[in-house]
């Protein structure tokens, strides 16, 4: 589903362009759960707005391909509308666009761009209470405007919310449990397995182990200056959270 | 200048001559003064302080005549009317009152009358009382000719439930100069909206309303301006409060060739509100220019202000905020926001926030901000499906959109809503 090779990219600073991505190979299949995992400053973060298109990031060379096409050949919106979907870190507040405006008018695009029916209001409603449910969002938000005035813990909930309704096909999850406790992590981690299925998968990008107990990947990757230089099952992930990365630095520095 | 300034005092002489008797009045005093004082200054030009970023050639160079006809009978002003929305309603085309299209409802309790038909006794305290001086010529002007409005009085702890809709449509006259004095007495509640509209591209208002809030009264003012793309509109809000009351006043600039809104609010008494409300969304060559002044005079009263502008086209939009606190207002809470979004190379704003604060006891903010829309925020739709564009503007009509959830009557929040969204192109 997911076809990363040799992949490089930059981003834009005042001081010039600063080379994040150096040569990162990434596969992913349907079905499958990927976490990436990996130092401050590693590059985590920077491959997820690259995928998802953001302004100020720069592919200077490699490819990535989304079911055979190519991701970098289209805009923001057309990524999401083929059924890309990121998790942001920091999602953004939109002072005066409702949840149920902005997810409406989200929906009517990606039909309109699949060449499904538009759905109707009353179906959508229901669509979006159900969806709301399933990550214990409280129904009053949907008629608030996004994220604004929420709790760090409440927007990322948030963005489970809105994965949810759009039922992606691949999920980036940028450090989505930064700044959670426990129990709001639980709640963002239930909300994933319940939209994960056979037909979709996910990338998750974090800094510690504790979400992968509750989403547990069949993958994980070690993201260190900008290439994965470590792959292995979710026993990495817990070998990472006790000793650090220090030892596969070592590993690599003999190699 | 000297050919226009003695038109002027002609057409001035005209209309003393047509008031036969009713010249020698105190009240017909105050139009003297005015139109001195209007003598004095003439139309400002763009060396005046006040109107430095406004060009008024085409005003000057237009011959002062007063329109003397008024064209109901090809208006069908209920078109204008705020849609769904139950009213006692006044229609006034081209200056000139249309008894037969009004509708008043509500009758116990409110007077409404023509200033014609008002005894000098009650108007004579009320009226003309306005600081004119050099700043503002047009208000002087206004009340020289002043002749076509009307006097509301609510009466004391009367709530008019029922809005009172002052719909003015010029039809491409010059100089449609009404002139409304509203006086809420002690405890009484009232809510107007003063429209204006335009049948054609041309013609020239210049508008005065006195609103004046006894102790404990709440008045909320709405004024809205739909006018022709040549059309000119001066307009005067003059409040005054005493104590306890809560006034709110709100300006809608929808369209207009140049629009020029003077906004005053004095604060006579203590433990005083006023809110001032505006949002402009000029386009095309269009200028809108919001001059407002928040006069705090005594102790513990408030005051807060929004105004907003989406700039698009060749449009130019001027908004200057005066706070006075003066050395006896200790404890005012003063707030005010300019903030504006740049959709175009060649759109300009001008924003001057202007605090003179005198008292040392005191809370007071302003802030003004131009800017584009926030790129991050764009990115968040567009990573949701929305495009670019759609993604603009829905951004842009929710910064917009912000200042009218303040409006408290629904059928008006709705017509304003779907009246900015048209003229952002944004499908609500």
């Amino acid at each position: 589903m997911i076809h990363i090779k040799d992949l490089h990219a930059s981003v834009e600073t005042e001081q010039g362009n600063i080379k994040i991505i150096k040569g990162l190979d990434l596969y992913i299949n349907k079905g499958e759960i990927h976490a990436i995992m990996g130092p401050n400053g590693s590059g985590k973060s920077t491959l997820a707005s690259v995928l998802a298109g953001k302004e100020g990031y720069e592919v200077t060379s490699g490819v990535a391909k989304f079911d055979d096409k190519n991701i970098f050949e289209m805009e923001p919106e057309e990524r999401a509308n083929e059924g890309m979907f990121l998790a942001f870190q920091y999602p953004i507040e939109v002072p005066g666009v409702s949840n149920a405006n902005f997810l409406k008018e989200a929906v009517a695009e990606k039909r309109e761009y699949l060449g499904l029916e538009p759905m109707s209001s009353r179906d959508f409603l229901q669509h979006m209470r159900d969806k709301a449910k399933l990550v214990k969002l409280d129904p009053s938000f949907i008629s608030r405007s996004v994220n604004e005035g929420f709790s760090g813990g409440e927007k990322k909930r948030n963005e489970i919310f809105q994965m949810a309704v759009l039922e992606p096909k691949f999920g980036i999850l940028d450090e989505t449990d930064s700044g959670l406790d426990i129990d709001a992590l639980k709640i963002v981690a239930d909300g994933v397995n319940e939209i994960h299925n056979d037909d979709n998968a996910f990338l998750v990008i974090t800094h510690y182990q504790r979400l992968l107990n509750y989403i547990e990947p069949d993958f994980v990757h070690v993201l260190m200056d900008g290439k994965i230089v470590k792959s292995g099952g979710k026993e990495l992930a817990l070998k990472l959270e006790e000793e650090g990365y220090d030892w596969i630095k070592e590993e690599l520095q003999m190699a | 200048m000297q050919a226009d300034t003695i038109t002027i005092q002609d057409q001035f002489k005209d209309f003393e001559q047509s008031l036969n008797g009713s010249a020698k009045t105190p009240f017909h005093q105050k139009r003297l003064e005015a139109f001195k004082a209007f003598e004095r200054v003439g139309f400002p030009h763009q060396k005046h302080e006040e109107y430095r970023y406004l060009n008024l050639n085409e005003v000057k160079n237009s011959p002062f005549v007063l329109p003397t006809q008024q064209q109901s009978e090809t208006v069908n002003a209920s078109d204008y009317f705020v849609p769904e929305l139950k009213a006692n309603t006044l229609v006034f085309i081209d200056g000139f009152y249309d008894a037969e299209q009004s509708s008043i409802i509500d009758k116990e309790g409110i007077t409404i009358q023509t200033i014609d038909e008002t005894p000098n006794s009650e108007l004579e305290n009320h009226f003309g009382e306005y600081h004119f001086e050099e700043k503002n010529p047009f208000a002087a002007l206004n009340i020289a000719f002043a002749k076509q409005g009307f006097y509301i009085r609510i009466a004391k702890g009367k709530v008019v439930e029922l809005p009172i809709q002052i719909v003015n449509i010029n039809t491409g006259q010059n100089w449609v100069q009404p002139h409304h004095l509203l006086i809420a007495e002690e405890n009484s509640q009232v809510r107007v909206i003063e429209n204006y509209f335009s049948t054609t591209d041309i013609g020239i208002d210049n508008t005065f309303l006195r609103i004046i809030a006894h102790k404990n009264a709440i008045v909320d003012h709405y004024k809205l301006q739909a006018l022709g793309e040549n059309a000119n509109h001066f307009g005067t809000t003059h409040i005054q409060q005493d104590a306890k009351s809560n006034c709110t006043t709100h300006v809608y600039n929808l369209s207009g060739g140049l629009i020029r809104n003077n906004i005053r609010i004095d604060i006579e008494e203590e433990h005083t509100e006023a809110n001032m409300y505006g949002l402009y969304v000029p386009s095309g060559n269009e200028v809108v220019d919001n001059h407002t002044v928040v006069n705090h005079k005594v102790s513990h009263c408030e005051s807060n202000q929004l105004y907003k502008g989406v700039m698009n086209g060749n449009s130019n939009a001027i908004f200057n905020g005066k706070i006075y606190v003066q050395r006896d207002a200790q404890q005012t809470n003063a707030f005010q926001s300019n903030r504006n979004i740049l959709n175009s190379d060649n759109a300009t704003v001008n924003t001057k926030p202007q605090l003179e604060i005198w008292a040392d006891d005191v809370k007071c903010s302003h802030g003004a901000t131009i800017g584009q829309l926030n790129e991050d925020e764009i990115f968040y739709l567009q990573a949701r499906g929305i495009n670019k564009d759609k993604a603009e503007s829905m951004l842009t009509y929710a910064f917009a959109g912000e200042v009218l959830t303040y409006i408290k009557i629904p059928e008006l929040r709705n017509f304003l809503q779907d009246g900015v969204a048209a003229k952002l192109g944004f499908e609500l």
